[in-house]
């Protein structure tokens, strides 16, 4: 048995060797500073470091309950968390699908590029770019407005628009960039079982109905697990660069509120029970989010 | 063909290393380049003396967009002058807090690091925990700071009376209106001093709608409003308005507690003022999206004539505009561009409240504290290098050295009197950053290094100064408020929200008063009674 390890563990030596950049990026930046949560139950000063610091229990966490904004940011985090996976998630795997339709190859390639693109720009660029084109002071949306007789609209200081906004610019940079991973999973479906399908006479929106889309349902299980876990998890440059006096009744989430608090306010107890708190709960979303996928028959995370 | 797959495989791999190798030495090269390129900044020839000078590195905003080049020849006068080795860091002053916040949280600090913002519960928390030196006992050692500092900035700049920084002192009275002179003159708008509330708007509405720069659309704003990171609206125009209503400065004593001024009558009349110059499109309507840097880019498009600021922003900023008139303008062509900005810019400095008193709108005095680091400086002799460099700097001869720059570059002796050489953007790149070292400077007796500068800064520290008997002086500056270090940004935000909502008409005055109630519920009741207890202590 034992030898048999060793025999396997020879044999598939570069898999192992391979493995070792990941996990040693897990332990050093994802499992290490994991220690520093501890701070969330002390009042933490850095002079004094960890072990000097006063204990305080849950203070930090009673507080947060308490806090007349807790709510607030309960509510806005859960609305655009729901409208991430309600209204963003299923775009990429239809533009996937609607892309591997496209019978002319370079044609497709061309579109595959174009919607990279956005990507690669930053929020920065994003959030200055909505700007130039809504801001009402000779925005490019507003002046043709004008010139057309219309109101002029106003969705940067807007509580209302604001997550319609958000969303808009989520699926202008993300939605193109997401087909990646579901357009791998469609070309790994073997092309037998198109041929075949041909043969026995199904249509297009057959092949995509009963091949195609079964093929690739994995993947976008998985895919929704992994999503489920970052619900909390709101864009936080997107949603801060976008905020202001008017629509943060709207924009204050979670993000936001641990970055004024820790980076801006220095509270650094405080605001690592806050994103404890925020993790708990996306932890617990992803372990009922894989079991309802088991019990639906799905395979599942783990 | 297991092999042959294996070799297949071992390709790939070593495909896949050559790339990660690339990368490494790539970023390799990169750290190389440019510790080679710092390297040749400072001379190759060392002497065993320069060798041997302590060495101190020091945190500082940077206002410009370009920080200047490390060891160049004014940062060489420098430590050749104190006899210290000085790394200077220069830190933009956008994120400047986040930077200070990070380096006290990673307990990794510079010798000197600039805290802006001394009431900061990150500094004042870690001030008494001890992270840095109490420096009451140590001042006597000094031979200028003790001497230059007055006792007011000494305290202000205190926590529960122990002094964890050396004050940046400022003048007390900085906050004005900046205006395009060029456009009242076209308008034939009559600006004298003192001016009302009521003289203001008058101006404010000629420039939005009579077509100041002549292009004839109307695309000029009255006056330009922003609002910095937290959403307060910028310049201090809140305060400079609540002053003109009769208000107090901030916060001010009413029926023997401390109250802020957001909570009276005045902050109300401020409000109207604000909300009837939006409703009559009298100022950008985007303000509550326009930060700094939109802001300095509207101002440079020439949007705006009129705008609430830092007197000291009309010398140190604006450059662009000037530039600009000048390109269009053949007769202002031939001035130096320090004497065009005198034709282009000008500045409204005293006001009149209702009453027909003059009243200004004070600042705290200093604009930060340098703190010294326990963890970095160790010993009480690296604490005392640190102090002798700032006393020296502090001399006359150490405050000239940053005040001019290097004689024939930045500034030349006309007939014994040194004098600002003509190219202020050279002047403005290389020495003005290194302004943010003045501990006293700008405000003991200047005499010393007073020489030919350029006449807007000539012009707004005589008004500055002139201004300072009429000073009405915020309350709290010299106090703590527990409750305020730890959420005065949650309560802040009650307030800079509903002062924007107000404003665009999205709430009205029940709104308002239900902010304010908001305000204090959530904590502002007990900042208050804080604040008042140690007022009256005192």
């Amino acid at each position: 048995m034992k030898k048999g390890v060793i025999a396997r563990l020879k044999k598939n030596r570069w898999m192992y060797i391979m493995l070792i950049p990941g996990i040693l990026y897990y332990i050093v930046f994802r499992f290490s500073p994991m220690f520093g949560l501890i701070s969330a139950f002390q009042n933490y000063q850095p002079f004094l470091g960890f072990t000097k610091s006063p204990w305080v229990g849950a203070a930090h966490f009673q507080r947060l309950f308490r806090e007349p904004v807790f709510w607030r940011l309960m509510k806005n985090t859960f609305i655009l968390g729901l409208m991430n996976i309600l209204l963003f998630f299923p775009l990429p795997i239809i533009l996937a699908l609607m892309i591997n339709e496209v019978k002319n190859r370079f044609y497709k390639n061309t579109i595959q590029t174009i919607v990279y693109v956005p990507h690669l720009v930053s929020w920065v660029v994003v959030a200055s770019l909505t700007y130039t084109f809504f801001t009402t002071e000779g925005g490019l949306v507003n002046e043709i407005l004008k010139s057309l007789g219309m109101n002029p609209v106003n969705p940067l200081l807007s509580a209302n628009a604001f997550r319609p906004m958000i969303l808009l610019q989520m699926i202008w940079k993300e939605s193109g960039w997401g087909t990646i991973l579901f357009l791998s999973a469609i070309a790994s479906i073997d092309s037998e079982l198109y041929e075949a399908a041909r043969v026995d006479g199904a249509g297009r929106w057959q092949q995509l109905k009963y091949l195609t889309f079964p093929g690739i349902k994995s993947t976008v299980v998985t895919m929704l697990i992994l999503r489920i876990g970052q619900f909390l998890d709101t864009g936080f440059e997107q949603i801060m660069l976008m905020l202001n006096a008017v629509n943060r009744s709207a924009g204050e989430v979670f993000d936001t509120y641990i970055y004024e608090m820790g980076i801006v306010g220095g509270q650094f107890s405080y605001s690592a029970a806050v994103g404890l708190f925020k993790s708990l709960i996306a932890l617990t979303l992803v372990l009922t989010a894989n079991t309802i996928a088991k019990k639906l028959g799905e395979e599942g995370l783990y | 063909m297991y092999h042959k797959n294996r070799r297949k495989r071992m390709k790939a791999l070593l495909c896949i290393a050559a790339c990660s190798i690339s990368v490494i030495t790539g970023c390799g090269n990169g750290s190389k380049e440019t510790a080679a390129s710092s390297g040749t900044e400072t001379p190759a020839m060392q002497t065993n003396e320069k060798e041997n000078r302590p060495k101190i590195s020091i945190m500082l905003p940077l206002y410009y967009s370009e920080a200047p080049k490390a060891g160049n020849e004014l940062e060489q006068k420098i430590m050749d002058f104190t006899g210290v080795e000085v790394e200077f860091i220069f830190t933009p002053s956008s994120t400047y807090n986040e930077k200070v916040n990070l380096m006290i949280t990673s307990n990794d600090v510079p010798n000197v690091i600039g805290i802006l913002d001394p009431k900061a519960s990150v500094y004042v928390n870690a001030a008494q925990a001890g992270m840095f030196w109490g420096l009451n006992e140590y001042m006597d050692r000094t031979e200028y700071l003790k001497n230059h500092y007055d006792e007011q900035t000494l305290k202000n700049a205190s926590i529960n009376g122990e002094l964890y920084g050396l004050p940046r002192g400022r003048p007390l009275t900085r906050d004005g209106i900046i205006y395009r002179k060029d456009w009242a003159e076209k308008l034939g708008l009559e600006i004298e001093q003192p001016m009302t509330v009521d003289k203001i708007y008058e101006m404010i509405k000629a420039f939005a709608t009579q077509d100041p720069d002549g292009n004839g659309v109307d695309d000029t704003y009255g006056v330009l409003v922003g609002v910095n990171e937290s959403g307060m609206i910028r310049g201090d125009m809140t305060q400079m308005l609540d002053i003109a209503f009769g208000g107090g400065n901030g916060w001010l004593e009413q029926g023997g507690q401390l109250i802020p001024t957001f909570m009276t009558e005045a902050h109300k009349k401020t409000l109207n003022f604000m909300k009837r110059l939006y409703d009559e499109g009298l100022m950008n309507t985007d303000f509550a999206t326009v930060q700094s840097s939109q802001f300095y880019e509207l101002l440079d498009r020439e949007k705006a004539g009129i705008y609430f600021e830092t007197l000291t922003d009309a010398h140190e900023r604006l450059d662009t505009v000037v530039a600009q008139v000048q390109s269009r303008d053949p007769e202002l062509a031939e001035l130096e561009a320090a004497d065009a900005k005198m034709e282009i810019f000008d500045t409204i400095y005293q006001i009149q409240d209702e009453n027909g008193e003059l009243r200004a709108c004070t600042q705290s005095g200093f604009n930060g504290v340098f703190a010294i680091a326990k963890t970095s400086n160790k010993t009480e002799e690296d604490l005392l290098t640190v102090l002798n460099f700032f006393d020296k700097m502090d001399s006359p001869e150490g405050q000239a050295i940053i005040e001019w720059g290097i004689e024939g570059r930045h500034f030349e002796y006309v007939d014994g009197v040194a004098t600002q050489t003509k190219d202020s953007q050279l002047f403005s790149s290389e020495v003005q950053p290194y302004w943010q070292l003045f501990c006293t400077n700008r405000v003991v007796d200047r005499s010393a290094i007073q020489g030919n500068v350029a006449p807007m800064y000539t012009k707004v520290y005589a008004e500055m100064e002139s201004l300072m008997p009429y000073a009405v002086y915020n309350p709290i500056v010299p106090l703590i408020s527990d409750t305020y270090s730890i959420n005065g940004s949650s309560l802040d935000k009650i307030i800079y929200d509903a002062t924007t909502k107000y404003i665009m008409g999205l709430i009205d005055e029940d709104g308002w008063d239900e902010a304010v109630e908001q305000w204090r519920r959530s904590g502002g009741d007990q900042v208050i009674e804080e604040y008042t207890a140690q007022y009256f202590e005192e």
